[in-house]
């Protein structure tokens, strides 16, 4: 079942032509790296499918409802209130986490349950707790963010978005403000994730990661898509030039 | 009149009372005042947030004193209303100054708010109004006390200049006593007064800081 549809879509700021009609799909359950060097769109791309900016053109389907449609070469958004209820569908987990600091770790997961979602108090803090388990920050619970590791900050940040139940959860860059080890923690939970059947749309520079956890991986430069498929393939062996010396400058 | 200190004391309490009333209807108006003001000066419509922050350029870069005395003379002289109740307009006079100087602070608390906090809000599907008073508020409340807490004090002091128009308050007081006993020391017992009320504001100050200070 397709989960993501992405159809040529376009975004400028300005005069900097940041996507040039990119255009791709997920499936329920896959998990999908997208690579390529800084400034290549990769977190544009991220922003236009969470809603944090609007594409210039082309679609956006997620989970059978087309939130951004086309219309005489122009992307048609629904109003602001319509948008918001249908974006519900994907979650974002940040580069630098965005906690909210005045909120315990519980709170944090269970703000937007209550407010958004009408959700039982009791029954949204019974599911944050869950949810916390399952990112292994069950003895958190009431921790203030300030209190915590990077690593685990950014667990609370992926348990957070996974309580709205998002049909796609996408990340960009989740670890490239952490260390080594605390990237391991995180990178983990991903992999835990995946097992779930958590459909995941990962902006990554772990390639060693990226090969092992994705499914498919997609090579974005300069705003467009050179190069996707399967993500083993992709990396271990890529047809384009440019993908090529992409991996090979980072394998250096 | 007597310049002993029991009766000193009494005419000081008496004329403290003013000072308090000021103090109180300026902070119970100047506060809620400076948020609106503030929301003008974030205003999307250029022009309003323009006039905006002209007139709060106005009432920072000018004397409180300077203020007071147009409050008080002005409506008589421009507009020919009787000021009956000198107190209502220097009252007034505090309530805007102060609220300009609120909604500045209030204005430095919004902006401090990281962009990421409204972001986050957003993907979660929070509307404005939520994520206002439940994200962005709380942390704005926590960054101005400090700042507020300030003004606060500098207002307990600054009570003292409804004395330029002939509202009887702490000081004019002493200086009355001074002028019908020949005795000094009454001019520097005022001191105490302002003491003891600042003291305790800062006793309270400290007290909400620390209340605030559950997380970082």
């Amino acid at each position: 079942m397709e989960i993501l549809n992405v159809n040529n879509l376009n975004k400028s700021f300005g005069e900097l032509h940041v996507l040039k009609g990119v255009s791709f799909t997920m499936n329920k359950g896959e998990v999908t790296a997208v690579i390529g060097s800084s400034g290549g769109g990769k977190t544009t791309l991220l922003r236009c499918l969470t809603f944090l900016e609007k594409a210039d053109s082309g679609s956006v389907t997620i989970d059978g409802d087309q939130i951004v449609r086309e219309e005489n070469g122009v992307s048609v958004y629904p109003k602001d209130e319509e948008l918001r209820r249908r974006a519900l569908k994907v979650g974002l987990v940040f580069q630098d986490y965005n906690l909210f600091p005045h909120k315990t770790v519980l709170q944090n997961c269970a703000l937007a349950p209550v407010t958004v979602l009408k959700a039982d108090k009791q029954a949204a803090a019974a599911a944050a707790e869950a949810t916390l388990k399952r990112v292994g920050l069950g003895d958190k619970l009431d921790a203030y963010p300030y209190q915590l590791s990077g690593g685990q900050k950014q667990r609370v940040a992926i348990a957070r978005a996974l309580c709205m139940n998002p049909s796609l959860l996408c990340f960009d860059e989740p670890t490239s403000a952490l260390d080594p080890e605390l990237t391991a923690e995180v990178l983990k939970v991903i992999r835990t994730l995946k097992e779930q059947g958590v459909t995941m749309l990962i902006v990554t520079h772990e390639i060693n990661f990226a090969k092992e956890v994705a499914d498919t991986a997609v090579f974005l430069e300069k705003g467009v898509i050179l190069e996707s498929g399967n993500a083993r393939e992709l990396i271990e062996s890529p047809k384009n030039e440019r993908t090529k010396e992409f991996l090979r400058k980072i394998s250096e | 009149m007597s310049s002993s200190f029991w009766n000193v004391t009494q005419e000081l309490a008496k004329a403290s009372l003013w000072t308090l009333g000021l103090f109180f209807i300026t902070l119970l108006v100047a506060i809620p005042l400076g948020f609106g003001f503030c929301s003008i000066s974030r205003c999307r419509f250029k022009p309003v947030r323009a006039v905006m922050r002209v007139l709060i350029w106005i009432i920072r870069g000018t004397p409180l004193m300077l203020q007071i005395i147009l409050f008080v003379y002005a409506p008589g002289l421009v507009f020919g209303i009787v000021v009956s109740n000198r107190f209502i307009w220097v009252a007034l006079a505090f309530v805007i100054n102060y609220a300009a100087y609120f909604s500045e602070i209030y204005r430095g608390g919004m902006e401090s708010i990281p962009l990421g906090q409204y972001e986050a809000c957003k993907v979660l599907g929070m509307t404005k109004s939520q994520t206002f008073f439940k994200v962005v508020l709380p942390q704005v409340v926590k960054r101005i006390v400090p700042p507020m807490g300030n003004e606060v004090i500098t207002l307990v002091k600054d009570t003292s200049l409804a004395n330029v128009v002939g509202i009887t308050e702490i000081i004019i007081t002493a200086n009355n006593i001074i002028n019908s006993t020949g005795a000094i020391w009454p001019i520097f017992y005022t001191g105490v007064f302002y003491l003891i009320f600042s003291g305790l504001l800062s006793l309270l100050l400290r007290h909400v800081e620390k209340k605030l200070d559950f997380y970082r």
